[in-house]
């Protein structure tokens, strides 16, 4: 039946673009944890960090070995970097604000993706990293290589990160941090070293991403930053701030409808009405379906 | 005058217009991108009535006054009820939504974008008149019991509920208000541009804006009236080469404001500063 190849084969895709938008809300809410910050230039980082990835694959000539590492590396320079500029806002506790300059980040990062690389056209990535559409068959359904990856690669983030945020004592020392700041800070909590490897997780998180937007989406574009800006906040909200779990089912949920939408009803207004109904429901529940806090 | 610094003037008029729009609710501690939503539908609507209806300049201001009067109240009804973060982001979902339903309505030009909107006569000075009124009002509000509830409810919502303040109209109010200003700014905007597209109203203006906001000082309405004309004058004075590098200059302004001093050039004290010699002097007049 050829709806029902299409509709599994549109699932896993699906699946796998929603895995990319649940790393980014991770981490984006590990950043709301540690630091109280909403880090609107996230999503930003990780299209620079895929820009910049794509010019070290140039480099060295498509060295997988060499790219895939320099991809985390690069992604959590960028967030590290961008952590000085929050820890004043931070210690003030002045979260709007902190928003305000996640935006000045994101502009800054769009406009030199588009002035310095590759005369602000798209990128496309090699081969060699996304699989080339290689199929594999499963009966009769065909799923992308790509999308076999990126799902498998989300689900190993994503279950070392939680190891590392219940297990060990530098996550233990985050989720004081998230819980109450002033009393982890009385414990002896360091605030800047916590809020340093917090940061550098979610940099982590943010290389992992721009691998696999390499792999999914086979291309990367300037105003990409601003499409998942957008998608990861309105998820964080819609799931509820600093939801871990919800924010991830959400950000599946949301990579399938889109890809059902893209294939079984094309038409303009979709996605004014996604985006509407998402609204809604976040005025309805200011505090996300599934609450705050995990 | 050249016609280029009667640009400049229009769009600092158009901007010092909407930077007061995006600060009352600030006042209350809201950060509410309503009036850019409105904003946009302000342009449009003036530019539907004095294009395709024929009608005067006059009259598509005002439309653009009710329809962005009517856009911003139903929003501000449920954004009243939400803070911080949420209404600062679903807000932005505003945004959004509305360029989308822009790019889909072929009879205002959809993706292609509305040109050739006929120019309102005597401009300049119909924009700053406006703006002189409305910085009146604004300033009007500011000093009144309503700008000392918005005060309150920024600093402590709940004391300021026990105070007996119904906080929840008080925000349908200042949103409101504050679309209506947001769509007057978007009806000269459209006056001034002659071409309107949706991408205008997206993320780029929302950034421009809240730069010349908190590098202005954004808690005193003062502070735009200082960081527009500098800001803009920005793109007038660096050299040709480095015109596209303009986002790049704002943002990296936004960040270092934000980080080495916050409350923006002119802030409260300074203005309380300013009050106290300013009465020193005019007592020893006397």
């Amino acid at each position: 039946m050829a709806g029902m190849e299409n509709f599994v084969a549109q699932l896993i895709s699906g699946l796998a673009t929603g895995s990319t938008y649940a790393l980014i809300v991770v981490g984006m809410a590990l950043l709301l944890l540690v630091r109280g910050v909403v880090h609107f230039g996230f999503a930003y980082i990780v299209v620079m960090t895929a820009y910049l990835g794509w010019v070290v694959l140039g480099l060295t000539d498509n060295n997988l070995f060499i790219s895939i590492p320099a991809f985390i590396v690069i992604g959590t320079v960028l967030t590290v970097a961008t952590e000085p500029l929050f820890r004043p806002l931070a210690q003030k506790k002045a979260f709007l604000e902190t928003m305000v300059l996640g935006q000045g980040i994101a502009i800054i990062l769009t406009d030199v993706c588009s002035h310095f690389f590759n005369y602000g056209q798209a990128i496309a990535f090699p081969r060699v990293l996304t699989g080339g559409g290689a199929r594999i068959r499963f009966g009769i359904v065909y799923f992308s290589l790509g999308d076999i990856y990126a799902l498998a690669g989300s689900c190993v983030a994503v279950v070392v990160l939680l190891y590392v945020l219940y297990r060990s004592k530098q996550g233990k020392a985050i989720r004081a941090m998230a819980q109450d700041l002033d009393v982890a800070r009385t414990l002896g909590i360091p605030f800047k070293r916590t809020g340093i490897i917090g940061f550098g997780i979610a940099g982590i998180l943010a290389g992992i991403v721009a691998i696999l937007i390499a792999v999914t989406l086979e291309s990367a574009s300037p105003g990409m930053g601003d499409s998942l800006a957008i998608k990861a906040m309105t998820l964080m909200l819609f799931a509820g701030m600093g939801n871990l779990t919800g924010g991830m089912i959400c950000a599946l949920i949301l990579g399938v409808v889109e890809a059902m939408a893209q294939a079984f009803m094309p038409g303009r207004w979709t996605e004014a009405i996604v985006f509407g109904v998402v609204m809604v429901v976040i005025l309805v529940r200011p505090n996300g379906v599934f609450g705050t806090r995990t | 005058m050249s016609p280029a610094t009667l640009v400049y003037i229009e769009f600092v008029g158009v901007f010092v217009l909407l930077l007061w729009a995006v600060y009352l609710p600030f006042r209350g501690g809201q950060l509410y991108n309503g009036p850019f939503y409105c904003m946009a539908i302000g342009a449009y609507t003036a530019a539907y009535v004095t294009k395709m209806l024929g009608w005067p300049s006059g009259i598509g201001l005002l439309m653009a006054m009710v329809t962005g009067a009517t856009a911003g109240f139903f929003p501000a009804l449920a954004f009243s009820k939400t803070t911080g973060i949420v209404t600062a982001t679903a807000s932005l979902a505003l945004i959004f939504i509305i360029q989308a339903v822009i790019r889909n309505l072929d009879f205002v030009g959809g993706a292609q974008g509305l040109w050739g909107i006929p120019k309102m006569a005597h401009l300049p000075i119909v924009l700053w008149v406006f703006v002189v009124i409305t910085g009146l009002f604004v300033y009007r509000i500011d000093k009144s019991r309503i700008g000392r509830a918005l005060e309150a409810m920024r600093t402590d919502p709940a004391l300021a509920s026990t105070l007996g303040m119904n906080l929840r109209w008080l925000s349908v109010f200042v949103m409101t208000f504050a679309s209506l200003i947001g769509a007057v700014a978007g009806a000269f905007y459209a006056f001034t541009m002659g071409t309107i597209i949706a991408e205008s109203f997206g993320f780029t203006l929302l950034l421009s804006t809240m730069t010349m906001l908190f590098i202005g000082g954004r808690y005193t309405m003062w502070g735009v009236l200082i960081s527009a004309p500098i800001l803009w004058g920005i793109p007038q004075w660096i050299p040709p080469e480095m015109a596209s590098y303009t986002n790049i200059i704002y943002g990296a302004l936004l960040v270092i404001v934000l980080v080495v001093r916050p409350e923006g050039l002119v802030s409260r004290e300074m203005i309380d500063r300013l009050n106290v010699q300013f009465k020193r002097v005019y007592r020893q007049d006397r």
